[in-house]
């Protein structure tokens, strides 16, 4: 496994909110059964959920120093909590030491830029061109980028503590962690890993479980060459929702400041990831909601929604989001896109579908509080395919029988044989005077003589 | 002795002096232009069939001034802008012809739309038609434009269908213009629009030559 390191936070920042919509891509959903016989209807009713930790203390330290990655979010407008989301995503380690540390679960491996990393833009940085996010997400396939130097890790000391506070979503269960250190010297030098689990004795790591969903982590004296960076991965928690018993692997990047025996103390949120209707480990695509450019489709919470039970499945505040499968395409809407979201109650709303929306699949999300929150986040996906707007059915148009139209009125055809009939009249009797006349003053034949 | 002429003779002379005379005026009367007393008739286009009441009107029973009869109804067409008001009377087509037997009337053409006191209860177009002359202002006369050119009506003009029930205003749409054997294969023109008022007469001129062509005019209440 070769790993380098770089310092480009934005790239990673970028690039891992890419990973993480990929993430949600893998988990994309299904129509919700009992659909309306008009409006399509997406319930948000998970059969199960994963629960993603968030290591607070990273993404706030990376906001702050980084402005242009997960802080620019939401000046994009894309919202604190996609913000921190994308923040979130930057932490993802890369695919080889993933692969290594044996994280196979599909959240972790969206976070590690997993196969569809480039499926779709990051959120915070929709505006951003796709260039620049198809750099990063080629950065960490192709160089397996490790740290996010520039700001956020979780300053330790060599021989010091870690206290880590779990939420109490989740529980330690088989716990199983790693301490990676760095090379700082050399960025092509493998890691030096220790573990609860290690394959050699020297690099043990010890966690002691304090009772009160707290774990103490003993971090090394001496590491030898490596540091002063360190990733911490906590897997092996469980939750303690039977729909909710898979937890993310724990990924908290560290810095070691020197050697002692203080205890830093960090408390990560919980994020609850599920889908409407497929299982999370689901390998089988999700179906789409058929839905229809310029059409509408409604998002509803039925009241036994697992979503419910951790507080979440709330439409009257959630945000939506959607994005083309297309991975050339940057096409997306949001809820705060004016007219997208039309809000009737907590249970309910009506999504708006652009009229000049692309066809075709479209992944979607709804998430609702703060990464960066004790209260924690949830985010839910689906899936809608985008019909185009079907024809309308001409319908048959009734007509009459058409009719001709006699309507001209002239002058009678009878007027002129009328003067001609006069006219042959005077002739007549001119001719009948003529011969009376001609008879009147003809002179009389007279008889013979007799004798 | 010169027997004297019997007055048989003259009054043969007489007999032929008077029709000498009133040949003449007889003569000169039939070969008079103008209309004189004329009655005037609605043209018959092939393939048009009388339709059933003309051999009882009063226009053509006998010249004019019975031509003018106008017939008395409580449902009225009014059109404002031109000073058209005609009685209405129905009217049921024979042959597929509409040959309105009065020139001084509209008819609504049966069995489609009736005159309807609110246009909410119309259910089918309702068709008037009425003779044009080419000159004058009987029956849609006033429709037809001065040099013959076009309508005299526009979009926007109102068109009033008086009943006893209720007044329905229609705004004049659109006019158009079709070929006589046209007409009866223009399907926007006797498409069932309940809320339409189509007006049909003929494009009639004044020189007396039988119309080529109708002229429909499509108001909408």
């Amino acid at each position: 496994m070769e790993l380098r390191r770089s310092s480009s936070v934005r790239l990673l920042c970028r690039a891992g909110a890419a990973a993480l919509l990929a993430g949600a891509a893998c988990l994309a959903g299904a129509p919700a059964a009992g659909a309306a016989e008009d409006t399509p209807v997406v319930a948000l009713d998970p059969p199960d959920a994963t629960i993603l930790l968030v290591p607070v203390e990273n993404l706030a330290g990376l906001a702050e120093a980084d402005p242009l990655g997960a802080g620019s979010a939401a000046a994009d407008g894309a919202g604190d909590a996609s913000a921190a989301l994308a923040g979130l995503a930057a932490l993802a380690p890369p695919p080889e030491l993933a692969e290594a540390l044996g994280v196979e679960d599909p959240v972790a491996a969206s976070l590690a830029g997993g196969p569809l990393a480039g499926a779709a833009a990051a959120p915070a940085d929709a505006s951003a061109d796709a260039s620049s996010a198809d750099a990063g997400v080629a950065a960490l396939g192709d160089t397996g980028i490790l740290s996010h130097t520039g700001g956020g890790e979780v300053d330790v000391e060599l021989g010091g503590t870690l206290t880590l506070r779990l939420p109490p979503v989740v529980q330690p269960g088989d716990l199983l962690a790693d301490l990676v250190v760095f090379d700082d010297a050399d960025p092509e030098a493998e890691p030096r890993v220790f573990s609860t689990d290690p394959g050699d004795p020297a690099d043990q790591l010890t966690v002691d479980d304090l009772g009160g969903n707290e774990l103490a982590v003993r971090l090394p004296a001496d590491t030898g060459t490596y540091g002063p960076e360190a990733l911490l991965v906590v897997d092996g928690l469980t939750g303690t929702d039977p729909q909710a018993s898979m937890v993310a692997p724990l990924l908290y990047y560290l810095q070691f400041t020197g050697s002692g025996t203080g205890t830093a103390t960090v408390e990560p949120s919980a994020g609850v990831i599920a889908d409407v209707s497929c299982p999370v480990e689901s390998e089988e695509p999700c179906p789409g909601t058929p839905v229809t450019a310029g059409g509408s489709f409604d998002l509803t919470v039925p009241p036994t929604s697992l979503l419910r039970s951790f507080g979440f499945g709330r439409l009257d505040t959630a945000g939506v989001e959607l994005y083309a499968e297309d991975e050339d395409s940057v096409e997306n809407y949001s809820s705060e896109d004016e007219g997208l979201l039309t809000r009737h109650d907590a249970s309910r709303a009506t999504v708006n579908v652009p009229e000049d929306i692309s066809t075709g699949t479209f992944y979607g999300f709804t998430w609702e509080g703060d990464p960066l929150d004790a209260g924690g986040f949830a985010v839910t996906t689906f899936t809608v395919d985008v019909q185009p707007v079907a024809e309308p059915v001409a319908e048959p148009v009734a007509v009459n029988a058409g009719l001709h139209s006699d309507t001209g009125w002239v002058e009678d055809v009878r007027e002129a044989s009328a003067g001609s009939t006069k006219a042959a009249a005077g002739i007549t009797m001119l001719v009948v005077a003529g011969l009376i006349t001609v008879v009147a003053v003809a002179p009389r034949r007279r008889p013979p003589a007799e004798g | 002795v010169r027997r004297p002429r019997l007055p048989l003779r003259r009054i043969a002379l007489a007999v032929a002096a008077v029709l000498a005379l009133t040949g003449v005026l007889v003569l000169l009367a039939g070969l008079s232009p103008g209309r004189g007393e004329a009655a005037l008739h609605p043209v018959a286009a092939a393939p048009s069939t009388p339709s059933g009441p003309r051999e009882e009107a009063p226009g053509t029973a006998s010249p004019s001034p019975v031509a003018r009869y106008t017939p008395s109804s409580d449902v009225r067409l009014v059109i404002p802008s031109v000073g058209v008001d005609l009685p209405l009377l129905p009217m049921t087509p024979s042959g597929g012809t509409i040959d309105p037997p009065l020139l001084t009337a509209g008819y609504w053409i049966e069995p489609y739309g009736v005159p309807v006191g609110d246009a909410a209860e119309a259910s089918n177009t309702l068709y008037v038609a009425a003779h044009s002359a080419g000159h004058g202002d009987d029956g849609f006369d006033p429709l037809i434009a001065g040099d013959g050119a076009d309508s005299t009506l526009g979009s926007g003009d109102v068109v009033e269908v008086r009943t006893p029930s209720g007044t329905v205003r229609y705004s004049v749409q659109s006019t158009h213009r079709y070929g006589k054997d046209e007409l009866p294969g223009a399907d926007e023109v006797w498409e069932v629009s309940p809320g339409r008022l189509v007006l049909v007469t003929c494009f009639q001129r004044a020189d007396g030559r039988e119309a080529t062509e109708n002229l429909v005019v499509v108001a909408e209440s």
